[in-house]
């Protein structure tokens, strides 16, 4: 934890207490209990909690989660954004979690942090795998394959003039391809430790064929996948991690869902990655090129082997998140290049 | 020598899944001591150096690719003068220790990405010229094969 002491369970609690007493009203005694740090979350860390207060005479008990930066985020971005983004998305189909408040500068809860509901349910990366971590049978896995989908289509569907979301995210620009490969340069520059020749080759290849911007420019989660979902009583709950979220073209989450190093977990016999985008042209009427599929494969997985540096960086200067080489995921990256030319 | 390290790590592993992770109660703990026996199965730590010289060979037979492409032609070669000296680079990774290794590793690799932003303005400027789009793609893919093997 880069050599600073962390506050006590019992600390973050009593500064829990006294900040929601001041969102609540003194008069709604709010008290917390079993505030743990779980297990998940890289770019921020989740500590479930209960509290209990008054509301309109009852005493009502909230399952909620505080969302608080880690000392070293893997994947920097405002979280003041991502919570106002949220806050818009209630008022749409998307299955977002539901934020309640947020510590912008981290003056109450010692961190940035955001507080929001905690649903009931639970992620697993292999939930569409054979091996069916979450019990959910042949029919039950290939029910959640489709529902994604239909959550990402809902997705791209969203309004973003009319919802408000257009003025919380920044615009990018003309070419939405573009304006996310010079995003994703910029976090290699800051982050490599070492020269990093195979992605500096493979970002020449992606400035080199950039597709044409979409018709439309739509809200992109940036990290939709099985591992982002909550399953409650074996359907689709809740679409998490938002913090990658952004505006920008619709293959832009299909490449990421599609992108080779994701296909074992993503498909199956019977829902292969055809099948996926069929469906998704159904729901949303948006054909998709398959070179800018390709493009976006390629860019998705130069973004994955971004991330993977700035974790390798944060560990090498003292996080508690071990990180090994990623040299293999970057062969992934280039193995994917000469494909995309032939798309 | 034994144990060798990847039987010290192997058994390491396995003390830390049987008789440590049992005994931890935090959830937060758990996660990430699943996340380090991950980590420590990853590196193949019998061979790391080994696999280290290898990268430094193949960087080094990339930079001669480049400087046999540039001399090829006059004009390449003159635009690509000032980087002869990098790709021709130190004699050769006759290096004793890891450290001395990845210095020279990191060296090639500034000189490869050098070389390659320098591709990429002559690819640019002369989308014409076929070979240089070729050399690119050649890279490309050595670089996703790994280091050769032995």
């Amino acid at each position: 934890m880069s050599g600073t002491a962390e506050p006590a369970v019992e600390e973050i609690t009593a500064a829990l207490e006294s900040f929601l007493r001041d969102a609540l009203g003194d008069a709604a005694a709010p008290v917390v209990t079993g505030l743990h740090r779980s297990g998940s979350g890289s770019s921020r860390e989740n500590w479930p909690f209960d509290a209990e207060w008054n509301d309109r005479g009852e005493r009502a008990r909230h399952r909620l989660l505080m969302r608080r930066d880690p000392p070293a985020a893997v994947v920097d971005t405002g979280r003041d954004m991502e919570f106002r983004l949220l806050r818009r998305l209630a008022a749409t189909a998307v299955p977002a979690p539901r934020v309640l408040w947020l510590d912008d500068t981290g003056e109450r809860l010692m961190r940035p942090t955001m507080i929001v509901e905690r649903h009931p349910g639970e992620a697993h990366r292999a939930v569409l795998r054979d091996a069916d971590p979450l019990g959910l049978g042949d029919k039950g896995r290939l029910a959640l394959a489709e529902r994604l989908c239909e959550v990402l289509a809902e997705l791209h569907r969203v309004d973003v003039d009319a919802t408000g979301i257009g003025e919380e995210l920044e615009d990018p620009g003309e070419n939405p391809a573009r304006h996310e490969l010079t995003r994703w340069e910029r976090e290699l520059d800051a982050h490599e430790l070492e020269p990093q020749p195979g992605l500096r080759l493979a970002a020449a290849w992606l400035r080199d064929n950039l597709p044409e911007p979409p018709a439309r420019t739509v809200l992109v989660h940036g990290d939709f996948r099985p591992a982002n979902v909550l399953v409650h009583d074996g359907a689709l709950s809740v679409l998490l991690d938002w913090e990658l979220a952004h505006l920008g073209d619709p293959v832009d989450d299909l490449g990421w869902y599609t992108a080779p190093v994701y296909r074992r977990e993503h498909f199956q016999p019977g829902w292969e990655p055809d099948d996926f985008l069929r469906r998704y042209t159904e729901l949303t009427g948006i054909e998709v090129d398959p070179r800018a599929l390709a493009f976006w494969q390629v860019l998705s997985m130069f973004r994955l082997a971004v991330i993977a540096l700035t974790g390798i960086r944060a560990f090498c200067g003292g996080s508690d998140r071990p990180a090994a080489p990623a040299d293999a995921l970057i062969r992934q990256v280039l193995a994917a290049v000469p494909a995309a030319e032939g798309a | 020598m034994r144990p060798t390290p990847a039987e010290t790590i192997a058994g390491v592993r396995t003390i830390l899944r049987d008789v440590v992770e049992p005994a931890v109660d935090s959830e937060y703990a758990r996660a990430r001591l699943r996340e380090i026996r991950a980590v420590l199965a990853q590196t193949d730590w019998d061979n790391a150096a080994l696999r280290l010289r290898r990268e430094v060979e193949g960087l080094r037979a990339l930079l001669a690719e480049i400087r046999d492409w540039a001399e090829d032609d006059p004009e390449r070669s003159s635009a690509f003068a000032d980087l002869a000296g990098e790709v021709t680079g130190p004699a050769g990774p006759d290096q004793e220790t890891f450290s001395a290794l990845n210095d020279l590793r990191a060296a090639h690799a500034a000189a490869l990405v050098e070389a390659a932003d320098r591709l990429a303005g002559w690819t640019r400027s002369r989308p014409r010229d076929e070979s240089a789009r070729e050399l690119r793609l050649r890279l490309i893919g050595h670089l996703a094969a790994g280091p050769p093997a032995r």
